[in-house]
């Protein structure tokens, strides 16, 4: 009978372990540790800047140009079918930038959320600061989803067509799209949202005139130009051009910094796309990614523009002849994204498609052109016409920018205003400024019953 | 002792007076072990008793005289002693001797053994001799064919090559669908993802397993047998015995093989010749002029003197051989068995073997009669040296992206770099992954009463992998001597559980058996690496080297399982079984809401046969019915699937110099177990004198709560996300007999065959669509109302005798040149219709001879690599069978006209599926051909040997089947390591999808047994 119980008493001993089975992950820790203080919610926020800056180090950027006419076509990848405007559901990049922003906005919503839930003690002013920066950040993101993703503001006379998904929340439900109108709604209630609380001054982080500059592309993209010419008008009195022909190389101290992500070092580098795709590493071989015959010839078409240094030809007058840039020769450049040249060519362009003052126009263009050839030489007479001086704000728009994303929407932006029946007035590499393959596929994930995919094809 | 049992001894005594001294004894078997519940009846007299657990018995009140008792026992010869009892007590030594008819041989039937006519469940047992006599890359391999319903799938021709093995269809989506592995009552370490895949590969656990240590194996296939491993047992339980000392005295056996390995099949890659021609060709349809350029810096002129066989570069004829030892002694208190093994298991890829050395050391002690102590422990080394493989290179770039324009290597001697060069990377690559494994256990049996058997057991397996690689300076471009790696993972698996069972019979014909049992699980794994530059090779040879390397720790995932069970058994005069079993499972994976479930069974069966009116029938020998239900469950997900998880505050990651904190995942703690409820129905009989046995099986598993890695929408901010979501339907028959055709002196002929057609459907995916989980790139698809596992692709029609392009059909069949993914449908299975084996067994004397036919019927097999093997030029070469392409204008071919620009048949990539890589996956192929020779018994004594037998054995000597590619029988190893989806890849995407997959391999092998 001992020999029993002993055994009986093991069996209940062993048993009552439960405990054995409360195992936490390692390497990893658990919401509940992670997220229980304000500073927790400021790293947060940190890690959404973080993750902004990587996703625009060069990379929403360059599938804007895909689409457009300033790249090559790609040498093999899931990059060539955006160029060739044919992304199916299965294209991984695309897919992979797709759910990289929205991950971005679900970090943003779940900090709202826990600032709104109101379990973990914040101060209030990191309560007001932090969300009109989460809200400022969502607005960009939103902005440039529904710009790659859904045809532009003005594709339909009340924008009814489909948009993105809007995530304003944590739920992890399925959503359909929202329309453009909706969109475009949304990211102005942010942006709103976040003029308003942003402070003055914020760092290196987004403060109050980096929501209206925002606000001002937002608007300017609507071809919205009253509002847009307001918001130029008012940053326009606090900043000013800088000298630098390449503005990667002075960001965060020039007088024309609004808004930048910033890179501290080699490790920490918020261009690496642009490295990666037009880094000349060795001045004998091309870089990974060559910009387009055109783009090439018209910016070095006029060599005292100083400007047309920065391109390089290779194999010149071969039939492997490619092209160049060497503006992103370095190890690591902080990256702008809104700033006083945008400002100028916008406020000219909103002052000409909205009959303003022709004069301020004029010296808002070339104020642009004459900071690029070092000299008033090239500058516009002040009695040009108001349409020369927009064929030469736009020139200068692709000139100014190359890479920095801004064509396509550009042109898709001067579509809408200019050619809304897509009579081919205006076209994008030779398609239609609103065929069906200038916006980007969804990935395939999006697959349920109440999402709407965008059409395919048509841009042949 | 208390008063009540004192009490009722002298009761006992008291009622005892008046009568002779009693009868008793033990009651063993052949191997000396006690038989339990065995009848011991007076003839002529109503009385009788049945042995206990320690196989005593005694029979009291009986009259002096003269008796005739009879010992009988299932599965055992009854014995008749005649005695006379007198005024001392009698004392009875009987040894029963084994009756060999097959309803009454021992199974294992997990935490114990139950005799077959016993089992109320679905359990095949295999015979470890009809295991280790294969020369396969891992003994699980040896399973193929020989039990109904369980689906064996060889992976490839790689040595070490892990199987898929699927019992009854497969229940489960992004779960595991493998079977659980169960050694001498040890759940083992058996995870294939644990070191990821590298080189086209996953490290199969199994590989380190001798099979000269397996004794038997028992597939526990529905619920009635499996419901005691409860969670656990949904896909099935595979359990192995190893070899235990028996017998007496000491006996020696020993075994040496030698044989070659081939591949079942040879790719036909084009020559220089023919490339070129092909891609100038591909050039002029494209509408160019003038010679096509030559890719890899390749002149026409090399390439017309350069003609590399790439695929004879990278193969060789294998060589396998391998020793195997064994010491097998029993005795009075101990038994004893050692075996020693070393295995060199050669593929015929150039550099692939998997060596095994082993040992294992199982005892059996018993100091008392009321005790047993059980020790198994077994060491072994897997070896395997590795190549790179399918998409990784070696034989699979042969096959691709090695153009038979390129060279080894440059004129000035140099290796060939400007293109894929396999032999460059073969001959710059040192690699080998080191498996240490040792799995123990001890096991303590104490009966402390008559009627109580408890039993205790403590397992440890421990397993190290580390995986070596050396690459020379060729390679890296350093200027040094090479740069090492290494990846380590390390399992430490603990495992106890204690049983009790309890024995009653009550007035001789109700038999109860009740178990009740607790097991507690935990696993730990640890993974860390270390590399660095300058090592003139492998870290296993360069100590100090790895000293001073590099290292990374990375964190170690830790699961626990805790469960009670019963298990009940009634039968009443060995005629009605009834069967009830209740386990309780916890997992760690799974949030305190749903971290228990309970997964009950009921089960009996009818042996009809011992029904009075069935004893007169000459045709029956044996008849049984069973019927069963029970529920099953399976938590085979990563162990932090279910936590949200946020990066550790030391991620190093800073935004302006600031820290950050970011959710890795989303939670779920309302991720729970994926629940299966299973039917089972069938009939077993034996005729003739067991001349011809057949067992006839229906079951019905309906699985609920299917634990998928789901795809979700990227605007809700993560890709993946883990949910029980759907159902999973498996309905299927089996059938198998044995038949003993003829029964001679000199000649025997024995036929075993059986055959299993499985049904499988998702019966529901909630609101997910068909792309929620998908089998990675090759378009096997979750469709409802389909099976898991679905080729879901694009239709391709013909090609366009005019214009020789592509055209394809749309969503309604009509046919059409858009490429347009929406008219993606489901068209083929990966699983197929029906699986089985046929074995023929001849005897001749001292000559035998077995023949096993495997075959599977009805299934698809995509072949992927094929779209840029036969019309779309890409950086590969192409096989023979892009000739049957179109060339002019009213050619009905086969293949579209050549291109270089895949936009020429409308697809979006040069990755795109159809239809037209889709074939007929059925195939038959005989497995084994072994013809042995037994030396004479006298032949035997003038060598001093027991035994001696020499054998030849061939597997895979030829396959019929309609598929075109190189090998029908496809187990493709698994993408995906740390993701989530690993599962899914495996369950979806494994079998039946070959991307320049290695075929099988074809062995040739003698072997000689001799035992002394």
């Amino acid at each position: 009978m001992k020999k029993l119980y002993i055994v009986l008493a093991l069996v209940i001993s062993f048993s009552s372990c439960r405990k054995w089975l409360e195992i936490t992950p390692e390497g990893e820790v658990p919401e509940s540790e992670a997220v229980k203080t304000q500073q927790d919610l400021q790293n947060l926020l940190n890690s959404s800047y973080d993750a902004m800056a990587n996703h625009y180090n060069g990379r929403v950027q360059f599938f804007n140009e895909l689409l457009g006419d300033n790249l090559e076509k790609p040498q093999s990848g899931f990059t060539v079918p955006i160029y060739l405007r044919t992304t199916n559901y299965f294209n991984s990049d695309v897919g992979g930038l797709y759910n990289d922003i929205y991950n971005v906005i679900f970090r943003l919503n779940f900090l709202m959320f826990k600032i709104e839930e109101g379990i973990i003690p914040v101060d209030a002013e990191f309560k007001v600061r932090a969300t009109a920066e989460a809200k400022f950040l969502r607005a960009l993101a939103h902005f440039d989803l529904v710009k790659l993703w859904g045809q532009p503001y003005g594709y339909t006379s009340n924008n009814a067509h489909p948009g993105v998904v809007i995530r304003n929340s944590v739920d992890t439900k399925p959503k359909a799209r929202a329309s453009v109108a909706e969109v475009y709604t949304f990211i102005l209630e942010d942006l709103a949202a976040a003029q308003t609380n942003l402070p003055d001054n914020n760092g290196n982080y987004a403060n109050k005139d980096a929501a209206k500059a925002l606000l001002a592309n937002v608007r300017f993209q609507q071809n919205d130009f009253a509002n847009a010419l307001t918001l130029c008008n008012e940053l326009l009195s606090k900043y000013t051009l800088d000298t630098t022909l390449n503005r990667f190389v002075n960001v965060l101290n020039s007088p024309e910094k609004i808004f930048a992500f910033v890179s501290t070092g080699v490790a920490d580098n918020r261009t690496a796309t642009y490295l990666n795709n037009f880094r000349i590493v060795n001045p004998s071989n091309p870089s990974p990614n060559r910009l387009s015959r055109t783009l090439y010839y018209e910016a070095t078409a006029d060599t005292a523009d100083l400007r047309s240094k920065f391109y390089v030809i290779f194999n010149q007058g071969t039939s492997s002849e490619t092209y160049g840039i060497t503006k992103f020769n370095g190890d690591f450049f902080s990256n702008p994204l809104l700033y006083a040249s945008q400002l100028k060519l916008m406020r000219a362009e909103a002052l000409i498609k909205s009959s303003g003052d022709l004069g301020l126009a004029i010296s808002d263009v070339n104020a642009i052109i004459q900071r690029a050839y070092g000299n008033a030489n090239k500058n516009l007479p002040s009695n040009t016409s108001a349409t020369d001086v927009l064929t030469m704000i736009r020139k200068q728009r692709r000139l100014e920018f190359p890479l920095e994303g801004n064509r396509t929407q550009d042109l898709k932006r001067i579509g809408a205003n200019e050619d809304p029946t897509g009579s081919g007035i205006v076209s994008i590499r030779g398609s239609k400024w609103n065929c069906n393959g200038l916006a980007l596929q969804f990935p395939v994930n999006e697959n349920t019953s109440i999402f709407e995919f965008n059409p395919e094809g048509g841009c042949e | 002792m208390n008063k009540r049992i004192l009490l009722l001894l002298l009761l006992a005594i008291i009622g005892n007076l008046g009568y002779a001294q009693s009868v008793k004894g033990l009651v063993k078997d052949e191997k000396n072990e006690p038989v339990i519940g065995a009848t011991v009846q007076v003839e002529g007299t109503g009385f009788g008793t049945v042995t206990d657990a320690l196989g005593a018995f005694e029979l009291r009140k009986l009259k002096p005289g003269n008796y005739r008792l009879r010992f009988s026992s299932i599965g055992l010869a009854s014995v008749v002693k005649e005695i006379t009892l007198g005024t001392t007590e009698v004392v009875l030594n009987i040894s029963l001797k084994e009756d060999r008819r097959q309803m009454d041989e021992l199974v294992v039937v997990g935490y114990g053994v139950q005799r077959k006519r016993e089992i109320t469940g679905a359990i095949s047992k295999i015979g470890g001799k009809e295991l280790n006599d294969l020369p396969v890359p891992s003994f699980e391999a040896a399973l193929q064919g020989k039990a109904p319903g369980v689906q064996v799938t060889v992976g490839s021709g790689l040595a070490g090559s892990a199987s898929i093995v699927r019992i009854r269809g497969i229940s489960s989506i992004s779960a595991g669908g493998d079977p659980l592995y169960v050694v001498d009552g040890i759940p083992i370490t058996q995870d294939l993802f644990i070191t990821g895949n590298s080189g086209g590969m996953n490290n199969n656990p199994l590989a380190s397993i001798n099979p000269d240590d397996i004794e038997s194996v028992e597939v526990l296939k529905d619920a009635a047998a499996n419901a005691i491993y409860g969670s656990r047992g949904a896909n099935g339980v595979i359990l192995i015995t190893t070899k235990r000392g028996k017998g007496k005295g000491w006996k020696f056996t020993a075994l040496t093989k030698a044989g070659v390995s081939l591949p079942t099949a040879k790719p036909k890659m084009l020559n220089n010749r023919q490339w070129l021609q092909l891609n100038q060709e591909a050039w002029e349809n494209d509408g160019n002029s003038g010679m096509a350029p030559l890719p890899g810096g390749i002149t026409y002129e090399q390439a017309l003197n350069n003609n590399t066989n790439w695929v004879d570069e990278t193969i060789q004829t294998g060589a396998k051989y391998g020793i195997n030892l064994s010491a097998n002694h029993g005795g009075e208190k101990l038994n004893t068995l050692l075996n020693f093994s070393y295995d060199n298991n050669g593929s015929y890829l150039k550099g692939n073997s998997y060596e095994r050395y082993s040992g294992r050391v199982n005892l059996d002690f018993s100091p008392t009669k009321w005790m047993k102590i059980g020790v198994n422990s077994s060491l072994s080394a897997g070896i395997n040296n590795r190549v790179n493989a399918a998409w990784s290179g070696g034989l699979g770039a042969a096959m691709s992206t090695a153009l038979p324009i390129y060279p080894t290597r440059n004129a000035d001697g140099t290796w060939y770099r400007s293109g894929s060069n396999p032999v460059r990377d073969m001959n710059n690559l040192k690699w080998k992954t080191i498996e240490g494994r040792s799995i123990n256990g001890l096991n303590i049996s104490v009966t402390p009463r008559k009627d109580i058997v408890l039993q205790a057991q403590a397992s440890y397996d421990y397993m190290n992998v580390n995986d070596d690689q050396w690459r020379s300076s060729e390679i890296t471009g350093n200027n040094n001597a090479g740069d090492a790696s290494r990846g380590t993972t390390q399992v430490k698996n603990f495992n106890y559980y204690v049983t009790a069972t309890y024995l009653k019979t009550i007035k001789e014909n109700h038999n109860f058996q009740v178990l009740v049992g607790n097991e507690f699980q935990r696993a730990n794994t640890k993974r860390s690496s270390a590399d660095s530059t300058n090592v003139p090779g492998l870290f296993s040879q360069n100590e100090a080297e790895l000293n001073e390397a590099r290292k990374l720790t990375q964190p170690g995932t830790n699961w626990a399982f805790l469960s009670y069970f019963t298990r009940a058994t009634y039968n009443y005069k060995q005629r009605y079984f009834v069967q009830a079993v209740f386990r309780t499972d916890a997992s760690s994976r799974f949030g305190a809401n749903y971290r228990w479930a309970s997964f009950p069974s009921l089960s009996g069966s009818w042996v009809v046969s011992e029904e009075k009116f069935m004893k007169m029938n000459r045709t029956f020998s044996f008849l049984k019915l069973r019927a069963g239900w029970g529920k099953s469950g399976n938590a085979g997900i990563p162990d932090n699937a279910r936590f949200a998880t946020y990066s550790p505050a030391t991620n190093n990651i800073t935004y302006n110099g600031q820290p950050t904190l970011f959710p890795y995942k989303l939670e779920n703690q309302n991720i729970r177990w994926e629940t299966s409820n299973n039917y089972d129905v069938a009939v077993e009989a034996g005729f003739f004198k067991d001349r011809l046995t057949a067992e006839l099986n229906f079951y019905r598993r309906v699985t609920t709560d299917v634990l998928m890695y789901l795809t979700i929408p990227g605007s809700i901010g993560f890709a993946n996300y883990w949910d029980n979501v759907g159902g999973i339907l498996n309905e299927g028959v089996e059938f198998s007999f044995k038949s003993r055709n003829i029964v001679a002196k000199n000649f025997q002929w024995t036929t075993n065959f059986n055959v299993a057609r499985n049904y499988n459907e998702i019966t529901s995916l909630g609101v997910y669509s068909e792309d929620a989980v998908s089998g990675g790139t090759n378009d096997t698809r979750i469709v409802k109302g389909s099976p898991v596992g679905t080729n879901y692709l694009i239709r391709w029609s013909h090609v366009d005798p005019n214009t020789g392009l592509p055209v394809y059909l749309d969503i309604n069949g009509n046919q059409t040149s858009v490429y347009d993914n929406k008219n993606r449908t489901a068209v083929g299975q990966i699983l197929p219709l029906a699986i089985g084996g046929m074995t023929n067994t001849f005897r001749y004397k001292n000559w035998d001879m077995s023949v096993l036919i495997i075959y599977s019927l009805g299934s698809n097999i995509y072949e992927s690599s094929q779209k840029r093997q036969s019309s779309l030029i890409t950086d590969w070469n192409m096989d023979e069978r892009v000739y049957d392409r179109w060339q002019n204008p009213g050619d009905n071919a086969k293949y579209p006209r050549l291109t270089r620009d895949y936009r020429t048949y409308n697809l979006p990539d040069e990755w795109s599926n159809t239809t037209l890589w889709l074939k007929d996956g059925s195939y038959a192929r005989l497995r084994n051909l072994t013809i042995g020779y037994n030396l004479s018994k006298s032949q035997c004594k003038k060598m001093h040997l027991a035994s001696a037998r020499v054998s030849a054995i061939a597997t895979n000597l030829f396959t019929l089947t309609n598929y075109d590619g190189l090998d029908p029988e496809i187990g493709r190893d698994s993408e995906g390591g740390s993701a989530g989806d690993r599962n899914s890849s495996r369950n979806l995407g494994s079998q039946n999808i070959t991307y320049l997959t290695p075929p099988q391999e074809k062995t040739f092998s003698v072997q000689i047994n001799i035992e002394f």
